[in-house]
């Protein structure tokens, strides 16, 4: 019985419009998290994080693939979109896959991760990830020798958009969810605690520099 | 297949003399008026002269119109009195006619249609060959749609017959002929001078007039119409005029087909589901402004027909100028804050030369009939495309400045032996393209380059093999296998220099049947076709997409009965599947399952010793859900369509309704990435946007008949 | 018989391909061979008033094929060649012969590291270096401003691959025409190494933060590792946007990625570059 509705399906599938086209819609929950910092910065502070916030405006999904540079270990492929009269920025986002336009407010030390929402979505092959964030504010302490200074992080307002996440994965419709983890030690790696925060300061600079350093994030599925 | 093809067009080449055959629509002859074939292919015997009383003025007469021979079990001739049974207020309604063909107007009253036939979306025509009454219609290389084919200039009065070659097995069809073909035969139904005027909803009204002598094949008829339209931004306006002249002239029979038509029209554009959804948009609004365009057509044809002992010869001469501007938003915002509006105008001088030779053979005995054809083209092509301003309509960007030189010219043999209860039949065709480019803006931007343009040209060959089997069983029945290859060009300005074109070449395949009696006839068909290298133009972005190799198949169904005098039933079926070989997936927008019916009855009857009649007709359209990309299917449609006449000696009164049952439905659906709100939050993924169908309509109309 | 011939002709073109033959030039244009002049209203330039002159411009160019979407190759350079793009050019690389004639969508090239190179037009102790050194590129020149001159002489060993090389008019890739011969240029783009954003479209050429970082000594030659101690959170935090890159931190970081994207392909026409 069985393979006789396979054969009329297959028969059927060539008279009718039996079978799958190439890309379906799907859904999947987006959560995000934080690592903990180990070691020192670069300046050689060792941080001890009290709070750390960000507001994620957006996050979407895309097919281009994005450039690592400077990669410690050996990174066998990698590719960068072609760029139009760009020059120099080479990433280019492609079609986009997925999207999740619903402002969030993220505790990154949550004892869990915090769910951003659900991302509209296709099937494809995905390679990147756009994030926009605004408010980005992290607190605590930093110590290099006998030195301890408390900190805390003017709140980061981008005008654009954070492109060129790594996020590689051909989704098809398998279950899962994508982590968005934010690793706090790259946001903090180039601020020299020992000059204060302001607004045009070298310590603002290395903040927002970390936070636009697309390391600082690592996407899975999960 | 190389060797097979060179045999081919060698066996063509020695081939000689006439066929006592069929029109060919490529612009060749129109013969069945005149000759009635001894095997007559499908008998669709419509009644002749209404046997009434002396009284008035001649009865109202149907031309006995002589069957089309087929060779095929796909040719289909669907004739004046199905194309009256039910309401036909414009072309769309005409192309709906043909079996299996779903026609959109998803841009405005005076746009070309898109079209989907067996598995193929032939967007605005680039994979079907229109040709009316010989003047070619598709546009080569057309800036907004490869093969964009307008025949929204005729006059549904005007229409004697529609003569479709689905498929690719015929040698006349050239290009854009994948699924096959469609040709309109002119000519008014009866003699005399008619004129009518239609009053119809949303502030449509049409007036229409025509004459034509006693014989057969001359008359002019003309329509002006306007309408504000169904919904937003849909008013259009049009004029048409068309007439033929047949001159028998020693022993030759002179023709001249002139023709004039201009149009101007708004269009709506699409709307996003979601916007529906939300309340943002009305099913019937227009999303962005300022759409539409207009179009302008001048054609003229000359030919002379020249019947001799062993065949006839015909050679034609055509000439169209055509102006095409259009100005259409399909996304919104999503690509520039500043709207996504393109501008583009199109405009063409084509003039061409065909000649067509015709022979009968005896061979052993046995019939040999052979055609064959040459033609030549040329389309001078002037072509612009700017991006304009949502705010004001304003133009701020130049995208394309090209003038195109596009010639071709072909060859053709087909020769067809028919022994016995069999008839085969083999043919060739080599169609050669050249293309030229000057391409006005290429190098040019100040920030990279001095240059002042770019040309560039190209050149493309195309054989094509045909092929069939016929097996005749009795008098009614006839079993057929056939084979051809077909081809699209592509757009000029995607070639390079010195580039062989590469054609989107089509292999197609069937197996037929038909039966054929004197008041039923039924044509059953599978049918395959595979497309090596397709491509197509995404028309609301401009670009040439390869997809690679294509494959479509399926089975169509044609009948058509006439169980009673004036009573005539047409129905058509057609289910088709379309699938991206590389990738193993469904190709999107193809229709799967098509069907139609169409009825018609005219009562005849004396009333205070006038000729009267009464007639009634309805036509039913069903369109089952089409894949559309991501997953998502199209609506199904279900429109009905009814007729009611009556007639008294010279007066005339028709009510028409469309869309009887008022159904909601959407005429064209597509999924794509827009933002038609650029305020609120950006959406990029792929959404569901459609272009909504008419809804009910009724219009009444007084004929005069002298 | 003129109409069998003629027929017989169509058959054969239609059966035989044809084939003709590419030839692939190197180019640094004006930018490279002349001079990057200061930026002057909407011409491009350094936006902070620098003029500057390469002396050299030497690129490993090799692995340049040709080919389709389908995998097919149909051409394959044999070993890498070493140019000096700041000598006048276009100056050819390679050329492929008896190709099939048609349109082939799928060209590429890489700027790698020496190993085995031949010696296109560099000089010898340019090649020779860049083989001791195991470098892709090596530059060298001199920038001026307001009497002020800084020189420079870097080798980088980044190894990039350019793929599917298109350019807007010109199409994907290459159209071998029949019986003739098509010329693709390698366009290489000297002002990308001074861009001040690694992802904008409104990115600037700068030199100041280049000449500035001349201090260990300051003897008026910029060295790498001149480059290397300049952090980026030392200049302005609207300059030098690392966005779509990571871990780099210093100016020599970002010049470094710069340099994968010198690859260019018939003059504005771009790559898909993967680093490798």
């Amino acid at each position: 019985m069985k393979t006789k509705l396979l054969w009329w399906c297959l028969w059927l599938s060539l008279l009718l419009g039996c079978g799958g086209v190439e890309h379906r819609r799907r859904t999947f929950p987006v959560e995000a998290g934080s690592q903990p910092i180990t070691g020192t910065n670069d300046f050689g502070w060792s941080v001890n994080v009290a709070t750390a916030k960000v507001r994620v405006e957006a996050v979407r999904f895309y097919t281009g693939k994005v450039l690592i540079t400077r990669e410690w270990r050996f990174d066998p492929y990698v590719l960068i979109g072609g760029s139009a009269w760009a020059h120099p920025g080479h990433y280019v986002a492609g079609e986009a896959l997925g999207e999740l336009l619903t402002p969030v407010d993220v505790d990154l030390l949550a004892p869990a991760p915090v769910e951003l929402g659900v991302a509209q979505a296709v099937t494809g092959d995905y390679g990147s990830l756009e994030l926009t964030v605004t408010g980005a504010q992290v607190t605590g302490t930093a110590t290099k020798g006998a030195q301890t200074v408390t900190f805390d992080s003017t709140a980061y307002s981008p005008e654009k958009a954070l492109e060129g996440v790594k996020f590689e994965k051909v989704l098809r419709d398998e279950e899962g969810r994508v982590h968005l983890d934010v690793k706090l030690s790259t946001w903090l790696a180039r601020i020299d605690f020992a000059t204060p925060f302001t607004a045009n300061g070298e310590a603002y600079n290395g903040f927002v520099r970390g936070i636009q350093d697309t390391s600082a994030y690592e996407v899975s599925w999960k | 297949m190389t060797i097979i093809r060179g045999l081919a067009l060698g066996a063509c080449l020695f081939s000689a003399a006439a066929a006592a055959h069929t029109a060919l629509p490529d612009g060749g002859i129109d013969e069945s008026d005149e000759r009635i074939e001894a095997d007559a292919g499908v008998a669709l015997e419509v009644p002749s002269t209404l046997d009434l009383p002396d009284a008035g003025p001649p009865a109202p007469t149907t031309t006995v119109t002589a069957t089309r021979p087929i060779h095929s079990a796909s040719e289909y001739s669907v004739p004046k009195d199905v194309v009256d049974a039910a309401p036909k207020p414009s072309a769309t309604d005409l192309l709906r006619l043909v079996p299996g063909m779903v026609a959109t107007q998803h841009s405005g009253a005076g746009k070309a249609q898109q079209l989907f036939l067996r598995g193929f979306d032939a967007v605005h025509g680039q994979d079907i060959e229109l040709n009316v009454a010989g003047l070619p219609v598709n546009q080569p290389s057309n800036l907004h749609a490869i093969g964009y084919a307008d025949v929204n200039w005729l006059i549904p009065e005007a229409v004697r017959e529609i003569r479709v070659t689905e498929g690719t097995y015929r040698a006349f069809q050239g290009d854009f002929a994948v699924a096959g073909t469609v040709r309109f035969e002119l000519g008014l139904a009866e003699p005399g001078i008619f004129a009518g005027v239609t009053a119809g909803r949303f502030g449509t009204y049409r007036l229409v007039a025509g004459f034509r002598p006693e014989a057969d094949g001359t008359f002019v008829a003309g329509e002006l119409a306007t309408s504000e339209g169904f919904g937003e931004s849909r008013a259009w306006g049009r004029g048409s005029v068309i007439g033929q002249v047949t001159v028998p002239l020693a022993g030759a029979k002179l023709t001249a087909l002139a023709a004039s038509y201009v149009t101007r029209f708004d269009s709506p554009g699409v709307v996003r589901l979601d916007d529906l959804e939300r309340g943002r948009f009305g099913f019937f609004d227009s999303t962005a402004r300022g759409q539409g365009g207009s179009t302008s057509r001048h054609q003229l044809l000359l030919g002379v027909d020249v019947p001799h002992d062993t065949g006839r010869s015909t050679v034609q001469l055509y000439g169209i100028l055509s102006d095409l501007r259009l100005r259409n938003n399909f996304t919104g915002f999503f690509g520039d804050p500043r709207g996504d509006g393109l501008e583009q105008t199109h405009d063409v001088n084509t003039f061409g030369l065909r000649a067509n030779h015709h022979r009968h053979f005896t061979v052993f005995g046995q019939p040999l009939n052979v055609d064959v054809g040459i033609g030549g083209r040329r389309d001078g092509i002037a072509q612009l495309q700017k991006a304009y301003r949502e705010s004001d309509g304003t133009t701020f960007e130049d995208q394309v400045d090209a003038r195109i030189t596009q010639s071709s010219a072909y060859l053709y043999g087909e020769a067809i032996y028919s022994p016995g209860a069999w008839r085969f039949l083999l043919g060739a065709r080599a169609d050669l393209i050249a293309f030229e480019v000057v391409d006005n803006l290429a190098f040019t931007d100040p920030r990279f380059y001095d240059g002042t343009g770019y040309a560039r040209t190209a050149l493309g060959v195309h054989p094509a093999l045909k092929a069939g089997i016929e097996r005749h069983f009795g008098d009614h029945v006839r079993v057929f296998a056939s084979y051809g290859d077909g081809f699209r060009s592509p757009q000029a300005r995607s070639l390079a220099q010195g580039e062989r074109a590469p054609f989107a070449t089509v292999r197609s395949g069937e197996l037929g049947v038909t039966f054929a009696s004197s008041r039923f006839s039924a044509q059953l068909a599978g049918f395959g076709s595979w497309v090596q290298d397709d491509f197509f133009f995404d028309h609301t972005v401009g670009t040439t997409v390869f997809v690679g190799s294509t494959f479509r198949a399926g089975a169509a169904l044609q009948l058509i009965a006439r169980p009673i005098e004036g009573l005539v039933i047409s129905a058509s079926g057609t289910l088709a599947t379309a699938r991206l070989l590389e990738r193993d997936a469904l190709l999107p927008y193809f229709a799967p399952t098509v069907a139609r019916v169409d009825v018609g009855y005219t009562k005849p009857f004396t009333c205070f010793g006038l000729r009267c009649s009464a007639r009634a007709g309805a036509a039913a359209t069903f369109i089952g859900p089409k894949p559309l990309p991501y997953g998502d299917e199209s609506n199904t449609i279900g429109l009905v369509d009814v007729r009611l006449g009556a007639r008294l000696q010279w007066f005339e009164l028709l009510i028409d309704v469309t869309n009887v049952l008022d159904a909601r439905w959407r005429d064209g659906e597509f999924v794509y990435p827009s933002r038609f709100d650029p305020d609120g939050a950006q959406s990029r993924l792929p959404s569901r946007q459609f272009t909504a169908g008419a809804p009910r309509q009724a219009f009444f109309t007084l004929m005069v008949h002298l | 018989m003129r109409a069998i011939l003629f027929g017989v002709m169509l058959a054969l073109t239609a059966c035989g391909g044809g084939t003709g033959s590419v030839i692939f030039t190197a180019y640094g244009e004006e930018f490279i061979e002349d001079k990057i002049p200061a930026e002057v209203g909407t011409e491009a330039g350094f936006t902070d008033g620098w003029e500057l002159r390469f002396t050299k411009f030497v690129v490993n160019l090799g692995e340049i094929e040709v080919g389709d979407t389908k995998g097919t190759k149909v051409a394959s350079m044999a070993k890498p060649k070493v140019f000096d793009v700041a000598k006048a050019g276009p100056v050819e690389v390679t050329r492929f012969a008896n190709l099939p004639a048609g349109r082939w969508d799928v060209v590429g090239y890489s700027i790698a590291p020496v190993t085995d190179s031949d010696t296109g037009n560099a000089d010898a102790a340019d090649v020779t270096a860049m083989k001791t050194g195991g470098l892709s590129v090596l530059v060298a020149g001199s920038a001026t401003k307001t009497g002020t001159t800084k020189t420079f002489e870097w080798g980088f060993t980044t190894n990039t691959h350019y793929g599917e090389c298109e350019q807007e008019q010109l199409g994907k890739g290459v159209v071998v025409p029949v019986g003739g011969e098509d010329t693709a240029q390698l366009t290489i783009h000297g002002d990308h190494l001074w861009f001040d954003s690694l992802q904008s479209d409104e990115a600037k050429m700068r030199f100041d933060p280049i000449a500035a970082a001349d201090t260990n000594p300051a003897d008026g030659n910029v060295t790498l590792a001149e480059l290397g101690a300049v952090m980026l959170t030392s200049l302005p935090v609207t300059q030098y946007g690392t966005g779509g890159a990571s871990n780099v931190k210093t100016l020599r970081d970002f010049i470094e990625v710069l340099t994968r994207n010198l690859g260019h392909y018939r003059g504005e026409g771009h790559c898909n570059a993967m680093s490798r």
